[in-house]
């Protein structure tokens, strides 16, 4: 029973979605933009759910002197400063607390952290155009092929890099990926429907 | 093609979706044939072969290696989430980390699960439960060793690169939705050394991943790993059912080539 009924109510909902897909009918589009606003209100409840773990980890962390627990004290402390004025206000997140911190904290570290990947992409394209194995000897010619067909240098050698470098992005390269989205498709596709069908029910211990 | 589009839309129905509804038509009783094939060659004590993926081969050796060195594995669910566009690719790794936690409770080597989701990780801490329980060992499940990092991808791989630098781990297994915050957190596995099985459905990641680990998982092989580590026969039906409808598809584009070039 513990399983047959969250099994039965994830086919139904995902039935009754799938059909409003394929249905142009107001009743099942009204279901459907119902079912739509519940995963809403769900996906909230799990975010509170999810900030009691966070809470909770980190201060197993402080309490056990785990390596870097002063840096838990930073995380819960500006948890709740961002948390309360947000909370306290009713323009929530549009509260000039909240914005100020996103503007001028939030988003700049955001941008730090991706400003990393410049650097660590090196390091990869390093280890990538290293040759392990012959598939690597084309990795390589394809890399160097495409860095010079972008870049002025490249086209100031030989103006032709700019069309072979074209035609890698356009046709091997095009080809490869559209292979890949053609299987991922498939697996999306039949993951959907053993879950669909209740073969898969990952929501139900 | 395009007298069956009309024909189509003057039945008020759209091409896209009378295609879709073709071809789930088409997959849902192969999959049932496939399933069904698995369950009676398990039956008979065989089980089906699979196409050889070398990355989750190393799977159960990682397992192992945590067992005996008395140091957990961290498995990434990526910083996708359950309800928007990378729902399948969240679940894909759910269902590894179902499998892998099952045998983590057999080798008394708990995993360290991280997800940038709150339902997904309610959901793993879920599968993580049951996992212990099955292996009758419900008191080794610890709610905390599935962690919500944070929602923001950037964030998310802020704290697992910490947790991949400062805690003492045996292996990294990252199975999801990645976007190119990926790299910070295959970069520090390649520093600190830590064995790496990773996979990617997005192609633009792929070179990412690439240039982490020996042995990628690309693309729809993600959605495989669960039925090489379980191998229950529903998993691995359905990855048959996968292959045969994949060339079938092959077969389709190759005959509209030769269609299209002929007239």
């Amino acid at each position: 029973m513990k399983r047959t009924i969250p099994t039965v109510i994830a086919m139904a909902v995902g039935l009754v979605v799938l059909l409003d897909l394929f249905v142009d009918n107001p009743l099942l589009d009204a279901i459907g933009r119902t079912f739509a606003d519940w995963a809403v209100i769900l996906a909230a409840v799990a975010l509170i759910l999810g900030l009691i773990n966070m809470m909770g980890v980190h201060i197993k962390r402080i309490r056990g002197r785990a390596n870097g627990w002063p840096y838990s004290i930073v995380l819960i402390l500006a948890l709740w400063v961002v948390a309360v004025p947000g909370l306290l206000d009713t323009a929530g997140p549009r509260n000039p607390a909240v914005a100020w911190i996103f503007d001028n904290v939030q988003y700049p570290l955001q941008a730090a952290i991706f400003a990393l990947l410049a650097f660590f992409l090196f390091s990869a394209a390093y280890r990538a155009f290293r040759v392990r194995r012959w598939e690597s000897a084309f990795f390589v010619v394809a890399g160097v092929l495409v860095l010079l067909g972008a870049t002025p240098l490249g086209s100031a050698i030989w103006p032709g890099f700019a069309d072979i470098r074209a035609w890698i992005v356009a046709a091997p390269a095009m080809a490869g990926a559209r292979g890949i989205i053609l299987g991922v498709a498939l697996a999306t596709v039949v993951t959907g429907l053993r879950l669909l069908l209740g073969i898969d029910r990952p929501y139900a211990e | 093609m395009q007298v069956i589009d009309s024909l189509l839309t003057n039945a008020s129905a759209d091409l896209t979706r009378t295609l879709m509804g073709a071809l789930l038509l088409l997959l849902i009783p192969t999959l049932f044939f496939f399933i069904a094939r698995a369950r009676s060659a398990q039956r008979a004590g065989k089980t089906l072969p699979l196409r050889s993926i070398p990355a989750l081969d190393t799977l159960p050796e990682a397992l192992g290696r945590a067992a005996e060195s008395d140091r957990p594995v961290h498995i990434s669910l990526g910083t996708g989430a359950v309800g928007d566009v990378s729902t399948v690719e969240s679940l894909a790794g759910l269902l590894l980390l179902d499998r892998l936690a099952q045998k983590a409770a057999t080798y008394d080597a708990h995993p360290i699960v991280t997800t940038a989701d709150a339902a997904l990780m309610l959901a793993a801490q879920d599968r993580l439960r049951g996992a212990y329980a099955r292996q009758g060992v419900p008191a080794g499940y610890d709610s905390s060793r599935v962690r919500l990092v944070a929602p923001d991808r950037g964030a998310y791989a802020a704290g697992v690169t910490d947790i991949l630098n400062h805690e003492p781990l045996s292996g990294n297994v990252m199975l999801g939705a990645f976007g190119d915050e990926y790299l910070l957190m295959g970069e520090a596995s390649v520093r600190n050394g830590l064995p790496l099985v990773a996979g990617a459905a997005d192609p633009n990641v792929l070179s990412l991943v690439y240039s982490t680990t020996k042995e990628p998982l690309l693309g729809e092989e993600i959605f495989a790993a669960a039925a090489y580590v379980g191998r229950l026969p529903a998993h691995v039906g359905s990855l048959l059912a996968q292959d045969w409808m994949r060339i079938l598809l092959v077969l389709v584009i190759i005959a509209g080539v030769v269609v299209s070039s002929v007239s």
